[in-house]
């Protein structure tokens, strides 16, 4: 142990044993930090980027299928709602083309209906005739068996009565 | 054998100041001023300087924060990793642009050891105690045994002294960026063309453009190592002058501008060499198609300047 | 190119070479009006209370900022 003094072996202090010193000084930071840090910062700096990278590729796929699933939604809805639409448009024809066949099936029993009136009355209009002719003749052969005095041959009476009758009519 | 400039004009330094004037003398004297660093004590022939253990102090946390940040590595940072990983990723991209992808990434090693490295030897100089803390000069009267007053005030060999304020240091370093640059020229371009670089007897011209290459190179020795130790050592001594004149507020006031320049002389040495390395890598006819001229001229300019300094 | 970054990036080294000398052009000439003024108050006032040295230093930061201005100024605009 010496007492201090400034160095100057050289001007400007330049020794050649400080300058060795600094220079094995720089070797030895070198050689730890470039074996020992800066591996190990460009692995994590390149997983970190890959990761980075990764997820951003994760996004844009995401983001590209989304668009295909949102496309294929849509796809979907406006299928939907075209068949629906079909099916409203096919509801209303079926519909109108029931209205018309209750219309059509009421109308033909509502004249159905009436033929049957008709004929029924018809039936008995006829009926009705009938009988009136009958009674009419039976009237008419009493009313000729008082005149004539005396009953005729029942079934000539009738021949004869009925014969009129028809003429009348 | 001795270069302060308090030996040259003794009367700079020998008279009394009055911070506080009174009879019994001054309180405090502008420093001696001693271009080479001190040595504290010798291991056999070796001397360890005060600079020195400054530098094994920048190494110590240099290490500290690389090894401490690297060494349990998550892809998603923080603290410290995240801190060194900010601070180093932005040199990788700057080494990248400056020197492409591959090559940045090669030389990313060298240039980040010389950025961090100067940085904390530069800013050692504003933590309290450097310079101001020592061993009392023989004959000097420290009083409560340990402060020194008045016309002792300067006399103390201080005990941590920025590396960079010291030749040795940077020199040293100029020299290690200067070899390898060589190295890399030599690997990368062949010994034939790398040499052909600075020897070309094909035309005069070219044997002249050859030698001041060779100039230049040894001029950016002396740049290198002068821009940084006289920037860093003018601060330095500004530092410890304003710390006698007006201690605590003088400092305190230009610590910023000391810390901007520890960061702005580590980034020039560290982007400098990184330049010079990615020319080293380029041939001679790349190197003519490419307006590099301007970066020799670059090189000229900063070494004029440090010249006239 | 890549490889050579003095091509389209000289205006950056300029500036680095310029902020490269600003502790120079701040620290120095302040060191050297801070001697000076106790040169001067040593010989001249002999020995008062330091006005000289701190005018000196003040001085000296004038003339540090007005190197520096000086500097920004001869940079190429751009």
């Amino acid at each position: 142990m010496l007492v201090p003094h400034v160095v100057a072996d050289l001007p400007l202090g330049i020794n050649p044993w400080l300058l060795g010193a600094q220079l094995l000084n720089f070797g030895i930071l070198y050689f730890i930090l470039a074996k020992f840090a800066f591996p190990a910062l460009y692995k994590t700096l390149d997983q970190r980027a890959a990761t980075i990278r990764q997820g951003v590729e994760n996004s844009e796929r995401a983001k590209t299928e989304l668009a295909k699933a949102q496309q294929q939604a849509d796809g979907i809805i406006q299928a939907a709602q075209q068949r629906s639409q079909q099916i409203i448009a096919d509801a209303g024809t079926a519909g109108e083309r029931v209205r018309a066949q209750i219309e059509a099936e009421a109308k033909a029993r509502a004249a159905e209906i009436a033929e049957q009136n008709r004929r029924r009355m018809a039936q008995e209009e006829a009926q009705a005739q009938n009988a009136l002719r009958q009674q009419t003749a039976d009237l008419a052969i009493q009313a000729a068996s008082v005149v004539v005095g005396r009953s005729l041959d029942n079934s000539d009476q009738r021949r004869l009565v009925e014969q009129f009758l028809t003429e009348v009519r | 054998m001795f270069w302060p400039i308090s030996h040259l004009l003794p009367s700079l330094t020998g008279g009394a100041t009055h911070i506080l004037a009174d009879a019994g003398g001054p309180l405090w004297l502008l420093p001696g001023i001693d271009v080479g660093p001190t040595t504290l004590f010798t291991i056999g022939p070796f001397p360890v300087t005060n600079t020195l253990i400054n530098s094994w102090l920048s190494m110590i946390i240099v290490l500290v924060l690389f090894l401490g940040a690297t060494r349990k590595m998550a892809i998603v940072p923080k603290g410290l990793q995240n801190f060194v990983e900010w601070g180093a990723g932005l040199l990788i991209d700057f080494c990248e642009e400056v020197a492409g992808k591959p090559w940045g990434r090669r030389f990313f090693p060298f240039v980040a050891t010389i950025f961090f490295y100067l940085l904390f030897a530069n800013w050692t100089e504003i933590i309290p105690g450097v310079d101001s803390l020592g061993t009392p000069m023989p004959g000097t009267h420290p009083v409560a045994g340990i402060f020194l007053l008045g016309n002792d005030s300067n006399k103390f060999y201080p005990w941590v002294r920025p590396a960079s304020s010291d030749l040795n240091f940077t020199l040293a370093i100029a020299l290690i960026s200067v070899v390898v640059t060589q190295i890399y020229g030599f690997r990368t371009l062949g010994f034939r063309q790398h040499v052909g670089k600075y020897l070309n007897f094909r035309d005069p011209i070219g044997f002249i453009v050859g030698i001041l290459e060779i100039v230049a190179e040894f001029a950016r020795i002396i740049s290198f190592s002068f821009r940084l130790f006289g920037n860093v050592f003018a601060g330095d001594v500004l530092l410890i002058v304003l710390g006698t004149l007006l201690p605590f507020i003088g400092p305190t006031v230009f610590y910023p501008l000391e810390l901007f320049v520890g960061f702005i002389q580590a980034f020039v040495f560290s982007a400098l060499t990184l330049v010079f390395l990615s020319l080293a890598i380029t041939s001679h006819e790349d190197e003519h198609a490419s307006a590099a001229h301007t970066e020799h001229s670059e090189v000229g300019e900063l070494a004029s300047a440090d010249a006239v300094h | 190119m890549s490889n050579n970054p003095s091509n389209d990036n000289a205006g950056f080294y300029r500036a680095l070479a310029l902020v490269g000398q600003v502790g120079f052009y701040i620290a120095v000439p302040m060191v050297l009006g801070a001697f000076l003024g106790r040169f001067l108050d040593n010989a001249l006032f002999h020995d008062t209370a330091s006005l000289a040295t701190i005018f000196g230093l003040l001085l000296g930061l004038a003339a540090g900022v007005a190197l520096v201005v000086r500097a920004i100024m001869r940079l190429p605009t751009s």
